[in-house]
Order: C-alpha cells, then structure tokens, then sequence
C-alpha cells in the first residue's frame, strides 16, 4: 500500500457551489421541515428501571428511526456522505472466457501487453479495503453513513448502510464484476437492493446544502478531531440541516481533483504524512463518532 | 476524360445503393464509398456508413478489456486519398457498404457474363486488370496504370518465369545469349569464372585485364600473379576488401588460413575433449573399484561382529561369574533382558479375532439366512428334492419325531418346545388336540383314532387368540373358553367332536380310497391339492399288499399258477395250483374270457375262467426282496410325501411386510396355530425387512412398527378379556416378544419408532381427553361388564408398561417417555374413579409411574397422591378420608358402592393375593385384598424411591419449595438495545465469483443452453441468409433496370437526334420560306404561299406556315 497516497487536504479552495443548488434549497428547505414535523415522535422505549447506558439509547432512540429504513430516504436523515472517487473497477475477460475484476496481480501480463497500461493502477483492492473500512465501523452500524463509488470509468454506485462486503478480495471481486454487469445486486435473503449503479453526475445525488470536501494529503492539514469539530455539527440531528460529504481516493495514486469535482468547497488533509485510503477513513470517522458519542 | 466518367460512375454507383443507405448527393458527385476513392475532385465520405463506429452497435454496455465485441475487428480502415489536398482519412466502412461493394465486384459480373457460353480470359500482362476489372475501382485503377506498369509487370512475370528451378537446367536457352555470362550452368568450364575453352593455355587471356584491374598501383606484378596462379590467401581478401561493391565491409570476411586454424583448433579442441573424458571414466571406474574393495575388507570386519556364537571359554567363564554372583553390571542388564525374553516366549499367544459384526452384517446375515431356507421349502413344495438328506429328518412312523429340521434350527426349537408343552399339560389337553401343520408325524402315529377326531376342527390363530375354526371357516368357539367348557363338560363336547369327525371322515373316504392316513387331516386344503399324487402312491402300495387277480390283466405267453381241473373239484375248493402259461386267450359267447393254459409239466388245460388263474407268485427271496425294494420306495415316497406336505405347512420364512393390522392377524391366521408362532411370523416379518437391510425399507418398518402397537395393545386387551389364554397363546409370551421386536426395531430406526411413538401417545391422549368429556354425559360403569369407563384399555396401559424398556426412561427430557409419563400423570390425577377395575387400573398406573421415575429419582406427585387415595378408600370413613385426597380421580369415589364395599370385602379373604389384570380376577372377591396389598406396597415403594425418610423428605420439601420474598411481578420487555438497533447486514447474493458468466445461457441445464444456443443461431443466420438474398435482390435488381434505362437513353438519344436533325431542316426551311422564298423554289402551300408572295417576313399570329 506504499503506492496509496489518497487523502488529505487540499489548501485554499474557494467554495464554488452552484446556485442552481441554493436556489433548489430554497425550494425544498419548506418541504424538509414539514416533513421532519410530521413523522410521528418515536415512544420512547418502555422502563421500569432507567438502562445503565442511557447516552446511546438517546442518540439511538432519535436516530434510529431514519436511519433503518433504507437509502432513499437519504435526503432527511443525518448521515455523512462519503464518496470513493476514481476506484478502479474495471472488467476483464480473462482466457478461459471468464470476467474478473482488473488488477494488478493477476493480470499484470494483459495490462502491460494488451491493454498497455501501467498494471501499478489496477488496484481494486484500495476500494475494497475502504469500503470494508467504512462499512465496518460504527458510524455505519448506528446508519450515519451514505456511501457511493466512481469509478475511473465514470460509473457511479450507491451502496446501501446493511450491505456486508466480503471480506476476502477474492470474492469482493466476483461481486464487483456481478455489479457492473448486472448494474444492482440485491441481499440474499430478501429483495433489498444493496449496490446500485446510478446516474452521473453525483452532485444529483447529493442532498441540497451538502458542503463536499474533498480529502487529498495537498489539502489544508486539521487533525482529525478538530476536522470533525469544525466541519461537522455536534449531533447527528444538526446533520440534517447540513449535510457533509468526504470524498475520499481510492486510487493507488493521484489526488482527488476540484477539476472531477467542481462542487468540492475545500481540501484537507488529517496528516502530515500520507495515508493509505482506509487508515484515513478510519480516523475520520473515529473522529466523528467521538463527537457524536457513538460508541 | 477521367472527371467525367468518374461523374458518370458516382451517378450510377449511387444510383444502386439500396434505399437502406440514405447517401449524399450534391457536390458534383459524391457517392458510395467506392466511388468516392475514385471520385477526382472532392471525396464525400457518407456519415452513415461511418456512423457505425460510435453508434450504440459497437459501443457497449459494460466496457470489458479484452473482450472482442462482434463486428468491431471486422471493420478494417480503408484509406481513401482525398484528391487534391491529399490528406488520408481512416474511416470504418459499415457492413452494409461493404456487402454492396463486394456485390459490386463478383454479383455484377456475373450477372455480366450471364448467358455467355464463352470465357474470354485475357493473358496478356498487365492488360487483364483493363478486361476483367470492368467496373468499379479496378477500372479506374487501371486508368492510373502507365505503359511503364505495364512494362514494369511483364518484367516482374518474365523474372519470376525465369528464377524458376529448372530454368537452371534449361540448356536450349543458354546457348546463344548466355555464354559470357558468369556463373551460368551449362558444360562449359571456368577458371576463376573465365570461360576454360580449347584455347586455354594457363595464362591469362589478357593480361590487360589485370594490369587494367589495378593500374592506379601498376607496381606488384607477384602479387597479381599470385593472385591469378593461386587466388586466395592474404592478397586476396585485401583485393576483395579494396574492390568489394559495398566498401569495407565484414562481408569480405576472414582470411582462409585463420578459417583453417581455427577449424583445427576446435578439432584439436574436441580430440583434447574427448581425451579428457576418457582418462576421467577411467579415473572413475578405478575409483569405484577401489570402493568396492574397502568395502570388502570393511565387510569381513563387521562380519566378524556379526558371529554370534558364545565363545565357550566366555560362557563357562559367566556361568561362574553367575553362580558367584559377580556379574559385570552389563551381563546382569542381559540376564536380565535374557529372562524377560524367555518370559516372552512362554507368554499365552492370543490370535487377532474379527472384529465385532456390525448390526447391519448381522440383520442381512439373518435376512439371508431366512430367504434361503424359505427358497428351500418353496423347493420343497414344489416337489423338488434335491438330496435325500432333506428330509432326514423326517420318519415314516412317529418315532423321528425328534429328527433335526433340515438344518432349520428354528423350526426344530419350536418343535421341542411344543413338545414339551404338550408333556406338561398332558391331562388338559387329552380331549382337545390342537394339531400343528409341524406334528405331521406325530399325529400320524397316533394309535387311538379317538383322540384324533378332535383334529377335524381346524384351529385358527386370530386376533382373539386361537379360534376352532370349521372347514367353511366359521368360528366355533375359542381355544381358551373350550377348555374350559371341556373342563365343565367334557363328555358333551367329546360327542359332538366325534360326530363331527365322523362326518368328515366320511368325506375323507369318499376322497380318499383308502382313508388316506399318511397326512394329518386337518389341513384338508392342501390335502386335495395332493390327491392325484396320493391315489396313485396308495394304490400301488395296496397292490403290493394284497394281490388282486381282477387289476392284473390276462395276456398270452403270461407265466400263471392255474387250478388244475378246477370245475372238477368239489364246490372248487381244492387248491391244485400248478405253474404254467397262457397259449391263448379267447372268449365265450355269454361274453366270458376264456384262456388255455398249458402246464409246465405238460398238462393242457382249455376254457379257463379267469377265477382259475392267477399270475405266478413270486419265490420267497424274490418276494422279501422286491417287498424290501418296495417298502424302500414306499418309504422315500411317504418322506417325500410328508416333506411335502409339511413345507406347505411350515411357516413361510420370508413375509411381505403387512401394511394393516388386519392384514398381520390375516397372516397370523393363515400361518400360526400358536402364540409363539405368531411371535415368529412377528419377527420373522422384521428380520426379513429390516431397516439395516435397506434403507428404503424405513417407510414400511415405521409402518410395521405402528401396526406391532396396535397388536401389542390388541393382545393386552385380549389380556384383560381372556387372561394369558393357555400353552398355545400364551399372551404374556407373546407380549415378550413383541417388546422384543419393538426394542430392535427401536435400535434400528429411533427416530422412526420415536415418531411412531409420539403419534401412539397423541392418540392415547387424545382418546383420554374424549373419554374425560364424555364423563359428563355418559354415567360411568364397570369396564368388567362392557360398560363405559374413563380408564384406558389394559392393552394401552400393558404398551406403556413397555416403553420404558423400550426407550430410557432415565432421560431428563426424552421425545416419547416424558410424554408418556405426563400422559400417565393425568390419566392418574383426571380420570374418574367409579369401580374396581379403575381401581386396578390406577394402582397400575402408579405402579408404572414409579417404574418410569425410579431410576431417575424423581418425585411422581399423582402416584403417590393416587396410592394415597387408594388407601384411604379402605378407611373407615372413606368419604371423609377422601376429602384430602388432592386429586380430581377421588372426589366421587365414595359414591360407588362398589368402592364403599371394599373394606368390608376384605374381610372375607385370607392369604396374599397378587393383582391381576385379568377381568376375572378383578372380578373376584380376593381382588379388594389385592388391591390393598398392592397399593401398601407400591407406597413402599415410592418412599424408598425418595431415598430418605418422610421426615427429611418434608423438610427438604419445605425448604426448598419455601417462597419467603413475594414473587416479582413479570417484567416488561427489556428496550432495545444498541445492538438491536444497528443496522442489519444483508450477505449480497453473490454468483460463483471463480467464473462469472455474462453468457445468456447461464443457469440453464446443459441440454437447455445448448437448444437455446442452436436456435440463437439458426436465428442469426436465418436473419443473414434473408438479408443477403434481399440485398441480392434489389441489386439485381437495380442492374437490371440501369442496363434498361441505359439501351432506354440510348434509344431516346437516338430518337433526339433523328428529331434534331429533322427540326433543324425544318427550321432552315422554314427560314428560307420567312426570307421570301428566294432561295426556294416551292414555297408552301395555301396560306404560306399567299403570304411568301406578299413578301412580308414573320408568322403570323396563330397561324400557320
């Protein structure tokens, strides 16, 4: 992973945001509220003796509620969105006419042979480490957590909170080039779409007032606490009112780009050295359950 | 010249696109693609030809390396040169341009030459292109082709022509222009590439060449010489390095001394090598030899070690050193190990056994066992004896009874038994013989014709026991009710036994000539089957007997006894027999058979009567011969006859599995005449369809297994009706067995009998519970006289009294015996008690409870309140007693007066009495003692049980039941908690990721793939064929109207023209008439005439010339 080097901080970007975006904020700000108004108050859970840990069942009691009942509700509830830029998933045909994920190590001869590229860009492997990363912690587990792929081929793909990613690459791979054939794939036991390819660009995606910064190791250093302190509001319900997206690498080298993502406000980084892909993710969001008292 | 055809070209070859391809006109002429690479000025390229490459055909979906999409590697560039600013562009043709220009090239010219018998094929170089490539591309290639290609390529074919190999050798040619050329073949000889002719002297030709070659130096003369005489060398490469064509090159190469030297050091090299390599072998070989040598000697050394013979010096010397006790400690450490050894060798050797047989080996070793000995007495009954040791065992009179079965060991246990039986209840069963198809022999010696009378009703082993059972099949009577009837009034039952015999006896004589006495009669079936066989074996036994003159036919030549004179004789009495023969037979006329005998001794005698004659008898040897002879053959016909007839009768060894229980007590009637006999066909029935045998087998055992319940709960009930019903039932046997077989077919199947079980027990339960509704509304009776009562059969409580040998009953939790336990628990606690019989039927109850909770050492609370209960019932004030009683059972009891009798039953007895669960025993008067007995003992019972005195125990109890905090109210659900709420992960369903397949036919069947895949194809090149013949089509198509249209603007031109030429005379003449005529010297007619005369120029208005 000496190669990864997709994280942090970009120095000074002007904010840049379209007005179309404040001008549809504007417009859905009124709609939001009514709605949020509207969902019933969620009974609190029935004790006789007050639970020893009540700080989680508080946050759990409000949030919960939005949280389980899938992505598509992605523009109400509190979550931190957070994008995998350029994952290099790409698919290949191998010689026994089977389709297999592009890398480096098993197809090292075809990329430099047939496809003449460098083979050092294959790495899918980043991806599945970050997805693993992202999809493991606690964040995710408490559903404060919106994730979506692009890939370096410009496929975007919305991934649902409860998808459980293998966690070998091997059959990582196998999912991956399932997805990208079949554009969804759905949970073994029920019919809930967990991956989906979805329509560019991802800024339609986004919920509106969403501030984006990208994560590149050129961007502006905060430590992960105070990242979190300055960027995110102090409680999940704050959230809703301003949405945050990372954009995070997940390609073996290069930088996330304000050229790919014009809506980026502002680069960090969260280290003075550069950090592999999902060590990164992992301190940003330590960072952010600290603040939110996830535990 | 060639813009304007080309025009002309663009126009037609656009003209025949079909309509699918829209194309661009304008511009002078632009067109089809071909065209365009033609077209002189502008090259058009048609977008929608080229559109192809990036329209959605070829731009895929799912981009995927290395995968070739169809139709992109067929497109191939085509360079088309754009004329004048010369710039190429690449651009993909589409498929569809391409079909058309390849119609263009081969469809046109054949449709060209179609309907032309000859082929002009043009041979000319460099011309052909010109004739053949008539349209398209070709021709306008051939227009760029110069004179100078044309030349260029007769060249090239005159070259080519010439290289040819056996051009070589081409001599004719050679002669006339090629004899100064170098190196040409031919005879003719060089040196140094100059011709060697007769003028050769040796010397040079002319020495000016030389002198010419190097006249810059014009010095060595040597060296030229040298170079002439010898060539090569030194010289020589410098003078090929100077005048080599290519300069100094490497091609001038080394010098032939060095390729010499060199040469020679690498075969010296070689030679040196291969010595090398010799001297090396040999070096090796020595080595090797030496080795072998060392390890010779070294051999002789350990050999030497190897002698194990004691020195005897050394041996006497350790004997001593023994005997002293002053052994080195090594020699003792091997004495030691010398005593140890020998130990060893006295030690009691135990040979390695098989192992243990597998229950399965031993149920198929059983199973075939049995079909062999079933395949046998099939044989058997077939009358297929194989070997006369068959039937050893079987004795022409009574004596063999014991005999062996044959090898059937079963068959010869069960005998003894039976016999047994028999001797020890002689005196009961003196009047009532029940025969057994097994004690063929047995009755058949009976003397005392009597006894065997009682044979004539056959005995029927039913469901209810054994049945007397008449030859229509009507039941009689019962074995068990008969004896006792026999025991009250055997005389009556003898009469009537008798004529029933005697009736049927007569049917047997009518049947059988001679009373038939070989087989036992009480199987009349299988008897008639056998009367063919058996008239023909008796009659000829009873000719053997007693001669009868009347069967033995009279011949001619027969040696005869005559009664010499017989008429003379007074009143014939004189016996005069004499020997003699028959000279002829002949007969009288009142139709009498006469015979003339003459005499051995001379004697003639005519007119015999055949009363007079008897055929010779036999000499006395002759006579004990054949009648031992005879008797031999008797003998082996009445074993064959009896081996026969008892195979009939055996039981069948091998049985289908009966899917009913009417269907086993079908089979139980047809085969068994005894309970053990049933209990055979019973197991028999499970070792011949065992589940270790087959699996397949489970269904049918699980349903045998039921089917053996219902029995065993069928014969219980018997049981309680008739008790154990005599020698020949014998329930409680039967019983026995049952569990038996219900224990194996447990261990071969749990989780069948577990079910079976379970299902049993639901039934069970679920009768009881109907049976506690119906307390209510039907009054509770004594079960004794079939009345309704709410306790279960006896046959029900007997099944429950096997379970727990069946299964353990030890278990904290078991699939069958907790519930059958808890099935009792109720049954003791709920079930109201009106008579004795509930009475009896509770005490058993508890009586089982505390069998199913002994050994785990448990506490049955209903038993014991039950026995409680039981033993209040004998009190004083039982109705006051029985209001402590906690269970529901009592609360009526004190009501029936049964109940309330009992105490002072009790009195009436003396003595111990056991309880029975016999209807009769309940019934009897010692039954109250019984019950009292019983119940004091079970309350024994149950207090050893516990294992400590009632003191401690209700100290135990107390302290342990004790509830000194209240009980706290239930709980609400616990909230969820984090973990709960978390988000669930969902696995993704994932396709075999090692080969992921886009293919359609995926996860399809073999066969289904590949049909679908054929009619794919089919498809496709059904869709291509119909494509290609349209596009043939509408190009012929458009040929054909191209070449109409174009004789069409032939003959219309034509016809212009010859209009042309025709107006414009007209029009001179009519000029010539506007001048006035001067020139003409006709002028008209009519009107024009008038007019030309008035001179005026001009055609009037409207009218005409």
């Amino acid at each position: 992973m000496a190669a990864d080097d997709e994280s942090d901080a970009s120095g000074a970007s002007s904010s840049n945001d379209d007005d179309d975006e404040y001008d549809n904020e504007e417009e859905q700000q009124p709609t939001q509220k009514r709605q949020r108004t509207s969902a019933p108050p969620v009974p609190p859970p029935l004790e006789i003796a007050p639970s020893s840990d009540a700080a989680t069942s508080a946050i759990q009691s409000k949030s919960s509620s939005l949280l389980l009942t899938g992505s598509k509700q992605q523009g109400k509830s509190s979550r931190i969105i957070v994008v995998l830029d350029q994952a290099k998933l790409e698919t290949i045909k191998n010689r026994r006419g089977n389709y297999e994920l592009l890398n480096c190590d098993d197809h090292r001869d075809i990329c430099k042979k047939k496809l003449k590229k460098d083979p050092k860009e294959f790495r899918p492997d980043i991806c599945h480490q970050e997805l693993l990363a992202l999809l493991d912690s606690p964040l995710n587990k408490s559903g404060h957590l919106q994730l979506y792929i692009s890939t370096s081929r410009n496929v975007l793909i919305e991934l649902h909170p409860s998808v459980r990613i293998p966690r070998t690459y091997k059959r990582f791979a196998g999912l991956m080039v399932q997805l990208l054939h079949k554009m969804k794939i759905k949970a073994s036991e029920n019919g809930t779409t967990l991956m989906k390819v979805i329509k560019n660009p991802l800024s339609q995606h986004l919920p509106v007032g969403t501030h984006v910064y990208g994560m590149s190791c050129q961007g502006l250093l905060y430590s992960p606490t105070s990242l979190a302190k300055s960027l995110i509001p102090t409680s999940p319900e704050e959230c809703i009112d301003h949405p945050v997206c990372f954009i995070v690498g997940a390609m073996a080298a290069g930088h996330v780009t304000v050229d790919d993502h014009p809506y980026i406000e502002k680069m960090f980084s969260i280290s003075e050295y550069p950090l592999s892909g999902a060590t990164a993710i992992n301190r940003i969001l330590g960072a952010i359950e600290h603040q939110w008292g996830i535990v | 010249m060639s813009k304007g055809r080309s025009k002309n070209k663009a126009h037609r070859s656009s003209s025949s696109l079909p309509k699918g391809i829209p194309h661009k006109r304008g511009r002078g002429g632009g067109g089809g693609a071909a065209a365009a690479a033609a077209g002189g000025g502008v090259g058009v390229v048609n977008p929608f030809e080229t559109a192809r490459s990036t329209n959605s055909a070829l731009r895929v979906k799912h981009p995927v390396h290395n995968k070739s999409v169809p139709g992109q590697n067929k497109l191939r560039p085509t360079t088309t040169s754009t004329g004048a600013n010369g710039t190429n562009s690449v651009h993909l043709q589409s498929s569809l341009a391409k079909s058309i220009a390849r119609r263009k090239q081969h469809l046109s010219h054949q449709i060209l030459n179609e309907g032309k018998a000859n082929v002009f094929i043009d041979r000319r170089i460099g011309e052909s292109s010109v004739s053949s490539g008539g349209v398209g591309a070709y021709h306008s290639q051939q227009q760029s082709n110069s004179q100078e290609d044309v030349m260029l390529k007769r060249i090239v074919q005159e070259r080519i022509r010439r290289s040819k190999k056996r051009d070589k050798f081409h001599l004719t040619d050679d002669d006339d222009d090629d004899n100064d050329k170098f190196g040409s073949g031919g005879g003719l000889l060089t040196h140094r590439g100059q011709i060697i002719d007769e003028h050769y002297t040796g010397a040079p030709i002319d020495h000016r060449d030389v002198v010419l070659s190097d006249d810059d130096d014009g010095e060595d003369l040597d060296k030229v010489d040298t170079m002439l005489h010898f060539g090569g060398g030194k010289f020589d490469s410098m003078n090929r390095k100077e005048r080599s064509a290519y300069g100094s090159s490497s091609g001038g190469g080394e010098e032939l001394g060095q390729v010499y030297r060199s040469r020679r050091e690498e075969l010296e090299d070689r030679i040196q090598m291969k010595k090398m390599l010799k001297a090396e072998k040999l070096k090796r070989k020595e080595d090797q030899a030496e080795t072998f040598d060392t390890m010779d000697e070294s051999f002789a050394e350990l050999a030497q070690l190897l002698q194990f013979r004691d020195k005897e010096q050394e041996r006497i010397q350790r004997a001593t050193h023994r005997k002293n006790g002053t052994l080195s400690t090594d020699d003792v450490e091997m004495d030691d190990w010398d005593r140890e050894m020998k130990e060893y060798l006295f030690t009691k050797k135990v040979k390695a056994t098989d192992r243990t047989k597998t229950p399965e080996e031993i149920a198929k070793e059983e199973a075939e066992r049995l079909h062999k000995l079933e395949s046998k007495r099939l044989a058997r009954m077939a009358g297929d004896f194989l070997s006369e040791d068959e039937f050893s065992d079987i004795s022409v009179d009574g004596g063999g009874d014991g005999g062996s079965g044959g090898g059937n060991g079963a068959k010869r246990k069960r005998r003894e038994r039976e016999k047994k039986d028999k001797n020890g209840k002689k005196k009961a069963k003196k009047g009532d013989h029940h025969s057994n198809p097994e004690e063929l022999s047995d009755s058949d010696d009976d003397d005392d014709e009597g006894n065997v009378n009682d044979k004539k009703r056959e005995v029927r082993f039913t469901a209810d026991g054994l049945m007397y059972v008449d030859k229509q099949g009507n039941v009689l009577g019962k074995v068990g009710d008969e004896e006792e009837d026999d025991e009250e009034d055997p005389n009556s039952d003898g009469e009537e036994d008798s004529d029933d015999d005697s009736n049927e006896e007569d049917e047997d004589d009518s049947s059988d000539a001679d009373g038939h006495n070989l087989g036992d009669t009480d199987d009349e079936a299988s008897a008639a089957v056998d009367d063919d066989d058996d008239d023909d074996d008796d009659a000829s036994s009873d000719e053997d007997n007693v001669p009868a003159e009347d069967t033995v036919e009279l011949k001619e030549g027969m040696a005869i006894q005559g009664n010499y004179h017989a008429n003379e004789q007074f009143e014939n009495k004189g016996t005069n027999w004499f020997n003699g023969t028959i000279t002829s037979v002949r007969k009288a006329k009142n139709g009498q058979v006469l015979y003339d005998v003459t005499y051995d001794d001379g004697d003639f005698e005519e007119g015999m009567v055949a009363e007079n004659i008897r055929p010779l008898p036999k000499s006395m040897e002759e006579k004990e011969r054949d009648e031992k002879k005879k008797t031999e053959v008797e003998i082996a016909k009445q074993k064959k006859q009896k081996a026969k007839l008892r195979a009939k009768e055996a039981i069948p060894f091998v049985f289908e599995v009966p899917t009913t229980l009417e269907a086993l007590h079908d089979l139980i009637a047809k085969y068994a005449s005894t309970g053990a006999d049933a209990s055979l066909i019973i197991q028999r029935i499970h070792a011949t369809n065992s589940v270790r045998l087959n699996h397949k087998n489970k269904e049918k055992m699980q349903n045998y297994y039921d089917v053996l319940l219902r029995r065993f709960v069928a014969v219980g009930d018997a049981i309680f009706q008739s008790g154990n019903g005599g020698p020949d039932l014998e329930r409680y046997e039967q019983l026995n067995s049952l569990t038996k077989t219900l224990f194996v077919m447990s261990q071969d199947s749990p989780e069948c009998a577990g079910a079976v079980w379970s299902r049993r027990l639901g039934i069970f339960q679920k009768a009881l519970s109907k049976r506690l509704r119906d307390v209510e509304v039907t009054p509770l009776g004594d079960a004794c006289q079939e009345e309704f009562t709410a306790w279960p059969s006896t046959g029900m409580l007997l099944l429950m009294r096997a379970l727990p040998h069946i299964f353990p009953s030890t278990d904290r939790v078991h699939a069958v015996v907790t519930p059958g336990l808890l099935l009792l628990g109720q049954i003791l606690a709920q079930t109201p008690i009106k008579t004795r019989y509930d009475v009896v039927m509770g005490l058993f109850c508890a009586g089982l409870m505390l069998e199913y909770t002994k050994g785990a050492k448990r506490v049955p609370p209903e038993a014991t309140a039950f026995l409680a209960g039981v033993l209040r019932l004998f009190a004083d004030d039982a109705e006051s007693a029985l209001a402590y009683s906690p269970l529901p059972s009592f609360s009526n009891a004190y009501k029936s007066p049964q109940l309330v009798a009992l105490r002072s039953l009790l009195s009436n007895n003396d003595g111990t009495a056991c309880l029975s669960l016999e209807k009769d025993e309940i019934q009897s008067d010692a039954n109250p003692l019984a019950i009292l007995n019983t119940s004091l003992h079970l309350s024994q019972q149950a207090i050893t049980n516990l294992g400590m005195s009632l003191r401690e125990l209700a100290r135990v109890a107390s302290s342990t039941c004790a509830s000194n905090s209240p009980r706290l109210p239930l709980q609400r659900r616990k909230p969820a908690s984090v973990k709960e709420l978390a988000v669930k992960t969902l696995a993704p369903r994932i396709e075999d990721p090692s080969r992921y397949s886009m293919s359609k036919d995926k996860g399809k069947s073999q066969s289904q793939a590949e049909h679908d895949r054929n009619r794919r194809e089919y498809k496709r090149e059904h869709k291509a064929a119909m494509r290609e013949l349209r596009l043939d089509s509408a190009f012929i198509e458009d040929e054909r109207r191209k070449a109409k249209s174009k004789a069409d603007n032939k003959a219309r031109e034509q016809r212009h023209k010859n209009f042309a030429w025709l107006e414009s005379e007209q029009a001179t003449l009519n000029q010539q008439v506007r001048l006035g005529g001067g020139l003409l010297s006709g002028g008209g007619i009519g009107a024009a005439k008038a007019k030309a005369k008035t001179r005026k120029m001009g055609i009037k208005k409207g009218g005409k010339f």
